[in-house]
């Protein structure tokens, strides 16, 4: 499990007083002002991004601790983290950053890591890479395939997927 | 130019012919198929096809809010690397 997650990024600056202009990457891209302690890359640590306004998928910011031009062209194109405790506990439900890296087993054979979760319009698929020759195939992560997950030994135990690995 | 209501949806002969046949004996098989201009058709609901990108097959479990869409549409054939942030999923 990573410690730190991506929400956003520093697109550019907006003005002389130190406001710039950031992408969320979050479901709901509002849910990024609902985190009071952000991290910019290694740069700030816990600072609390005030929303001025809205442009289309975009978000003209300001930050107590960023109050100059200057300071902004230096956290150009940065990343906006937050810790991954800040994320609220979910019954049911995993999150696609939790599944990244976690080895994948079909019938006690190891195939290999997570190396993404995606999803192109009809369900979520992820994204396994076999051990034995390095090729990647697509899995639907649903109750067809998926046995088990086990995020404490970082395992995920599959089923019936003989036809997603042809 | 839309294609004319007569015509009816398009669909490849042999991927009709395959979905039948896996309809009819019930299994839950996965489609191979290369036909991304294919319309999704309502018989298609609940199977499971795998449908060419022109690299590998990404599987595509149909449901019932993707008939009229075309099988390519779920299908990318340019890689995009988004970042997850808090998107989760359920199995």
């Amino acid at each position: 499990m990573n410690d730190k997650v991506v929400v956003g990024q520093v697109i550019s600056a907006h003005g002389l007083q130190g406001q710039f202009k950031i992408k969320s990457f979050t479901t709901d891209p509002d849910d990024l002002f609902k985190y009071n302690q952000l991290f910019i890359d290694e740069m700030y640590d816990g600072i609390f991004l005030k929303k001025v306004r809205s442009l289309k998928e975009y978000f003209i910011v300001s930050c107590s601790e960023i109050d100059s031009r200057n300071k902004v062209d230096d956290i150009l194109n940065k990343n906006i983290l937050i810790n991954r405790s800040q994320l609220p506990d979910i019954d049911d439900k995993y999150y696609f950053n939790d599944l990244i890296g976690l080895s994948v087993i079909s019938n006690e054979e190891i195939i290999g890591p997570v190396i993404s979760v995606n999803n192109f319009g009809s369900s979520d698929l992820i994204e396994v890479t076999t051990l034995s020759n390095d090729k990647k195939y697509f899995i639907p992560f649903s109750d067809d395939t998926i046995e088990k997950v086990d995020q404490k030994k970082k395992i995920i135990y599959l089923k019936n997927i003989s036809q997603y690995l042809e | 130019m839309a294609r004319s209501i007569w015509k009816g949806p398009f669909v490849d002969s042999h991927l009709l012919k395959k979905a039948k046949a896996s309809a009819e004996a019930g299994r839950n098989d996965v489609i191979k198929t290369w036909s991304r201009r294919s319309t999704i058709l309502p018989e298609f609901v609940g199977l499971s096809f795998a449908v060419h990108n022109g690299k590998r097959f990404i599987p595509v479990n149909v449901s019932e809010d993707m008939v009229g869409h075309k099988f390519g549409e779920f299908s990318p054939t340019r890689t995009f690397h988004g970042h997850t942030a808090d998107k989760k999923t359920k199995k």
